[in-house]
């Protein structure tokens, strides 16, 4: 996959997670020997979050979160005095994943517009955000944010 | 002096936010009203007085360069001035929507800083 869109992607989460929530990103890797996100339970409900993306490149964006971490985000970034609801969890995502996806793209090709479909999102089991592993087609990039892991996965078509 | 916003956009978080990072700037807001999307935004402006209209780009029915149309070619509302807040920054889009008569251009994610000076500044003009 193209080093220039991974740098993109990483810079677009990065910017996108700090200007709204002021969360600041590590990238992870298992390779690095750094301990595994915490916790780390099979039982945790995820969101993934999709759109699609065309232009130069035509694919989809997903992100994947641990539900409570989403909630948390969400709950302050609202400014909400009680949790924030399911609906209003998943309609932040939606917006956060629009958001990197159109950093994304902004960033690796200023001149060229892209379409981006409307972003869907959806409550998910843990096992669902494993999925198959990187390819050439298929980039994943791994994120600690505040402890707990968050994935971005582009997956090209053509 | 207090200026009537509206803010357009198909995510109500996005809607929450926008209204509260104007608010928070420091922009001097008199009434403030939302739409769901530009469909909605006209039918909203039948009955209301706006300064300013904040949209996203991509909603269902209407969308925000297709609302921007609607309102230059309407003579009541073609003074309103429209500010785009989208995730898109390519130069072909702002190019298009500078073409079609776009007063702001604002990227998301976005600091209040820069709402308020889009604003503060697009409304100077207008108000001379």
């Amino acid at each position: 996959m193209d080093n220039e869109l991974q740098e993109a992607a990483v810079g677009a989460i990065s910017h996108v997670f700090e200007t709204m929530f002021f969360v600041f990103l590590e990238p992870y890797t298992p390779e690095s020997g750094d301990p595994p996100p915490s916790p780390w339970s099979p039982d945790e409900h995820w969101l993934k979050s999709s759109l699609g993306f065309q232009g130069n490149l035509r694919g989809h964006l997903r992100l994947f979160m641990p539900f409570p971490l989403a909630q948390d985000l969400a709950t302050n970034f609202l400014g909400l005095e009680e949790e924030a609801s399911e609906q209003q969890v998943i309609d932040m995502t939606k917006e956060i994943t629009n958001m990197i996806c159109g950093n994304l793209f902004s960033r690796y090709d200023r001149v060229q517009g892209y379409a981006l479909t409307i972003p869907e999102a959806e409550v998910i089991g843990f096992g669902e955000s494993a999925g198959p592993g990187p390819s050439p087609e298929r980039l994943r990039l791994d994120f600690l944010a505040e402890d707990r892991m968050i994935r971005l996965e582009i997956l090209m078509e053509d | 002096m207090a200026y009537n916003v509206l803010i357009v956009d198909d995510s109500q978080t996005m809607r929450t936010v926008i209204k509260k990072t104007v608010t928070l700037s420091g922009f001097e807001i008199g009434e403030c009203w939302e739409a769901v999307d530009g469909q909605a935004a006209l039918e909203a402006l039948n009955d209301r007085w706006v300064d300013i209209i904040l949209t996203d780009l991509n909603m269902p029915r209407m969308n925000g360069l297709e609302l921007l149309r609607a309102l230059k070619q309407n003579e009541n509302y073609r003074h309103i001035p429209v500010v785009l807040i989208t995730t898109e920054g390519s130069e072909e889009r702002i190019q298009e929507a500078r073409a079609l008569g776009i007063s702001g251009y604002i990227q998301k994610p976005f600091y209040p800083e820069t709402i308020r000076d889009t604003l503060t500044s697009i409304l100077e003009v207008v108000n001379g």
